[in-house]
């Protein structure tokens, strides 16, 4: 049984995947190198990454299967489920081969699981761009905690670097523990165990205050339906939005 | 902005003979306010609504001004809906409408009749004004941008030529590159309200019924081009509920605003026409069953339908197949011929849609195209709460056991 390990960054799945065509052979799985679980039967091929090869990767799939198929893909591999390497690898060699009207296939079992993946993952990242509150912390820096079910930030730091402009933030996953920091209309990411902020301003107080009241006062109790409001606003979420603990 | 009103409607809890506190926002106030919970991304954009002060023209005012600080002290980018007032004067209105996403004027009831009765102050004809303002100020606006895009495009097919002077390396410039952008958006005429406009009226504070409710809808979306019709249940606020109800058991109207919603966006997103819907001599929605199921169980001459095959118009008919289940049938049957269970891992519920479907020519096992048991199938709690295989296996097992010819046991089932 033939394993390849790679870094666990997404270049290095590409890598993976460009290695698969290389040597013309299909791995049962893909791991990444401390991940694994080593057993006797497996054979196990270590991926480099190599800048070069998944640069080609990239630039065959926004060729051949354009570029939604690229963000579906980016997208999925911020999916906390293991397995997940093995799944986009089956997607993107339906893809290569059989063209992108292959990706159009949504019932096919190959291509079904990633459907299902991306939808899964972009209601997190909608969540998340929902419902990441910010604190501000001196000299300046708004800062937010999130506990995602994937991992995400990569994927909403666009959107808030867009919304803030040059604003300063910094959204820490507490669950996959990364951290997006943002400057200046820059942003890039960092791992980060255990990150604490500092406390928040004393305005800030005020207006996560004044943000609560508002919250209290606009809900009309005739109209609550519980249902709903979980369906929209997950209990897991609770804990980091400031409105819900007064 | 304020919840303090010269306006006595027996409806709102703003309503000058209500006995409550009144406070109003300083302009300054409320865009500090709203640009400190946008940067703590508490909200998205703000929707501004007002009691009105003194004066129509006074308090349109102060709303301008708390929104010009927000977009231009502030630099806010989000999203803007602004409750408009009527009888606001033309050019304030015009200011308002250069600053914002999406205006509004609310109609408030069903018919000038009921506006009369419980908003005696309101005058039908300055809402309609103030919408017909909306409606050719946004075609104007339309206009306008056409004329730029035009404009702009001429312009680069001659600048394509030149060499662009923003350009690090001179003569490398296309279409797409950043800087070229971002002097294509120069000159770019202010946007009017982009996001249209949209009104609301109360739901069962008057007795108009629903077929003239979504006649009135249908003309609003065709005379005055708005985006949205909102409907909001009437509820008593304030110290006394002085409307007599219309609803007979007094409670809020809420299955009926959601019946209203389905109707509307078959209005919208499906092709549907009210006459479809409803008819003068049953002029109510059903609360059991949707409109779009009812509508169906009339027409079941134009069902089954076969799902490989049919036009998008046609799918989005089925009740339980929407804009979204059709267009991933029309893009998955592209490469494969679709059945029961390709469906299902399509992800489309089958609950409502099994019924009015062919796959591959044949119906589903275990069902029968038939207008009683369908109803039956559709409306039942039991139907509603099993999966389809029970309702089958339980069909089965009673046609096994059935002494008696299967009408008699249809309405049996249907009696009970």
């Amino acid at each position: 049984m033939l394993i390849y390990t790679y870094d666990g960054t997404f270049e290095g799945f590409l890598c993976c995947v460009f290695q698969s065509y290389l040597r013309r052979e299909r791995p049962a799985n893909i791991a990444t190198t401390n991940g694994l679980q080593y057993r006797l039967e497996q054979e196990l091929y270590p991926v480099q990454t190599v800048d070069e090869q998944w640069q080609r990767v990239r630039t065959g799939i926004h060729k051949k299967l354009g570029r939604l198929a690229w963000e579906k893909v980016r997208a999925c591999f911020c999916a906390s489920n293991s397995g997940k390497e093995l799944l986009l690898y089956h997607y993107l060699r339906q893809g290569f081969s059989r063209g992108s009207v292959a990706l159009d296939d949504i019932s096919h079992p190959d291509i079904l699981p990633i459907e299902d993946l991306y939808r899964s993952v972009g209601r997190e990242q909608q969540h998340m761009i929902m419902f990441a509150r910010f604190e501000k912390v001196p000299p300046g820096v708004y800062c937010a905690t999130i506990n995602p079910k994937h991992n995400v930030v990569p994927l909403i730091m666009d959107h808030f670097a867009a919304r803030f402009n040059i604003q300063q933030f910094i959204i820490y996953d507490e669950v996959h523990h990364i951290a997006g920091i943002s400057e200046d209309g820059q942003w890039y990411l960092s791992a980060a165990e255990g990150l604490r902020f500092p406390d928040a301003d004393v305005d800030d107080h005020d207006y996560q205050h004044l943000w609560q009241i508002f919250y209290d006062a606009i809900a009309i109790p005739e109209r609550h339906n519980e249902k709903r409001r979980q369906q929209f606003m997950p209990k897991r979420l609770h804990k980091n939005i400031c409105e819900l603990h007064p | 902005m304020s919840n303090d009103c010269i306006h006595n409607c027996a409806y709102c809890i703003n309503r000058a003979s209500n006995d409550q506190s009144r406070a109003s926002f300083e302009p300054h106030e409320l865009a500090k306010l709203v640009i400190e919970f946008y940067r703590r991304n508490y909200i998205e954009g703000l929707f501004l609504s007002s009691g009105v002060v003194a004066n129509a023209d006074e308090t349109s005012m102060r709303m301008t001004q708390a929104i010009h600080l927000l977009r231009n002290n502030y630099g806010f980018n989000g999203y803007i809906h602004a409750k408009v007032i009527p009888a606001t004067s033309s050019d304030i209105l015009q200011q308002l409408g250069l600053l914002v996403d999406r205006l509004s004027i609310n109609i408030e009831l069903p018919s000038s009749n009921s506006l009369k009765q419980l908003a005696p102050s309101k005058s039908p004809d300055n809402i309609f004004a103030g919408m017909k303002q909306i409606r050719d100020s946004s075609n104007e606006n339309w206009q306008n941008l056409l004329e730029w895009k035009g404009r702009r495009e001429s312009r680069r097919s001659q600048e394509l030529v030149a060499n662009c002077s923003n350009c690090e390396v001179r003569g490398t410039c296309t279409g797409l590159d950043a800087c070229y952008k971002a002097k294509t958006t120069l000159g770019r005429p202010a946007r009017f309200a982009p996001a249209g406009q949209a009104t609301q009226m109360i739901i069962g504070a008057s007795p108009e019924s629903d077929l003239e409710i979504l006649r009135l809808t249908e003309a609003l979306y065709a005379k005055y081009r708005l985006k949205r019709v909102f409907f909001s249940a009437y509820l008593p606020v304030g110290d006394i509920d002085i409307i007599k109800r219309a609803s007979h058991d007094g409670s809020i109207p809420l299955l009926r605003e959601h019946r209203l919603y389905q109707s509307d966006w078959l209005l919208r997103f499906y092709n549907f026409s009210v006459d479809e819907l409803l008819t003068p001599e049953a002029p109510f929605l059903d609360p059991t069953l949707d409109p779009k199921c009812l509508w169906a169980l009339r027409n079941l001459d134009r069902f089954p339908i076969e799902i490989n095959r049919a036009s998008f118009d046609d799918l989005i008919r089925v009740p339980g197949i929407g804009t979204t289940g059709a267009r991933k049938i029309i893009r998955a049957r592209k490469s494969a011929h679709l059945s029961f269970d390709s469906l299902a891992a399509l992800r489309i519920v089958l609950k409502r849609a099994q019924w009015f479907i062919t796959c591959k020519g044949k119906y589903r096992d275990g069902l029968r195209f038939d207008h009683d048991l369908i109803y039956h199938g559709l409306t039942s709690e039991e139907a509603r709460k099993r999966s389809y295989r029970d309702i089958v296996s339980k069909e089965q097992a009673s046609r096994q056991l059935s002494l008696f010819d299967e009408s008699f046991h249809r309405n049996l089932r249907l009696a009970s």
